[in-house]
């Protein structure tokens, strides 16, 4: 059986998007907070949640403005931030396959954290219709602009946002994520390589780089490292969880 | 090379750039997998990738922190683990950071 891309799907998909609509527009008020303090426009915020759509990638994309490279550090932001979903999307290939490229492509461009565990869930259940994952990707999305724009428009009010732990969001966050990928005693290595390597590069070098650079090194460690609790077994296909 | 973001025209390039490289990396796995053989090495990097980058996120990060940022590390890796929910436990680690730094005076 092929992958489908049914209206009822992506209606069902778009629908629990909009059920995450509280946190979406949360983590987009912090970004736009953020983002109208260096000065960028609610306009200029918002094409940028549409046309980039990746929290994560566009708040650190802020902490390297006014940097004399900005070109430059922005797109190391972006890759390194995103080259999660590089791996996301090799999961997704098995799952996809049998439909159109005109539909997939354009599909692949709504992909976030949230959709993609969902679609890892369907595929589990044995369900392939990516219109679910599609439909969810734009439900989301409505309120991460809907966040975005709240956030630059009235994010002056707020004052001083240090105080208020605003720049904590991001590692925040991050170190949610990590805990969710968590699985056991084998996930110390890379964590830990990457981090000291990070640590080493932010001191000596700069710029975003230390995220790529840790990031290589501890997954390449992991990679390298002799097992200890023998081979990897057949549960352990990439993104199989 | 320096560009003006408060331009509009500088601002469009960034935004362009940015969205660019947003969906190369959205697609670029998705394309690849069709010609790679997954080794168990090939595997066992991919599984680590995820965590290799948080921890280099969260390295320097931990280097600069205090006190403040310490105690809200805590608080949200807490909070992940009872209510399983990221954007809450970001939320909590934001609280914490913002207390803190109320107490303690930074």
């Amino acid at each position: 059986m092929s992958a489908t891309f049914t209206a009822t799907g992506f209606r069902r998909g778009f629908l629990e998007g909009l059920a995450l609509f509280p946190g979406m527009v949360a983590f987009g008020v912090v970004f736009g907070v953020l983002a109208g303090q260096v000065g960028i426009s609610i306009l200029g915020a918002a094409s940028m949640s549409v046309f980039v759509y990746a929290g994560t990638a566009q708040l650190l994309a802020l902490h390297a403005w006014g940097a004399p490279d900005l070109l430059v550090a922005v797109v190391v932001a972006v890759i390194a931030m995103n080259s999660r979903y590089v791996l996301f999307g090799a999961a997704m290939q098995p799952w996809m396959r049998g439909l159109s490229p005109w539909i997939a492509y354009p599909s692949m461009f709504l992909m976030v954290d949230a959709n993609w565990a969902a679609a890892m869930q369907e595929r589990d259940a044995g369900r392939r219709d990516v219109a679910v994952f599609a439909g969810l990707g734009l439900g989301c999305m409505v309120g991460w602009v809907a966040g975005t724009i709240a956030g630059t428009g009235f994010g002056q009010l707020l004052g001083d946002t240090r105080r208020l732990g605003l720049d904590f969001f991001l590692p925040a966050f991050f170190l949610s994520l990590a805990c969710g990928f968590w699985k056991g005693r084998g996930d110390v290595l890379p964590f830990v390589v990457g981090g000291l390597v990070a640590i080493v590069c932010d001191r000596f070098v700069g710029g975003s780089w230390h995220v790529l650079a840790g990031g290589l090194a501890g997954s390449l460690a992991a990679a390298f490292a002799p097992r200890s609790d023998g081979s990897p077994g057949p549960d352990s296909k990439p993104g199989g969880e | 090379m320096s560009l003006d973001p408060n331009t509009t025209a500088g601002f469009a390039i960034i935004v362009t750039a940015m969205a660019v490289s947003a969906y190369l990396t959205r697609i670029a796995g998705f394309f690849l997998m069709r010609f790679v053989v997954v080794t168990p090495r090939v595997e066992a990097w991919l599984r680590a990738l995820p965590l290799a980058i948080m921890g280099s996120i969260l390295g320097p990060i931990a280097m600069h922190g205090g006190p403040a940022e310490y105690a809200a590390f805590a608080a949200t890796a807490a909070v992940y683990f009872w209510r399983r929910s990221d954007i809450l436990a970001a939320f909590a680690g934001m609280g914490v950071v913002a207390a803190s730094r109320w107490v303690f005076g930074i």
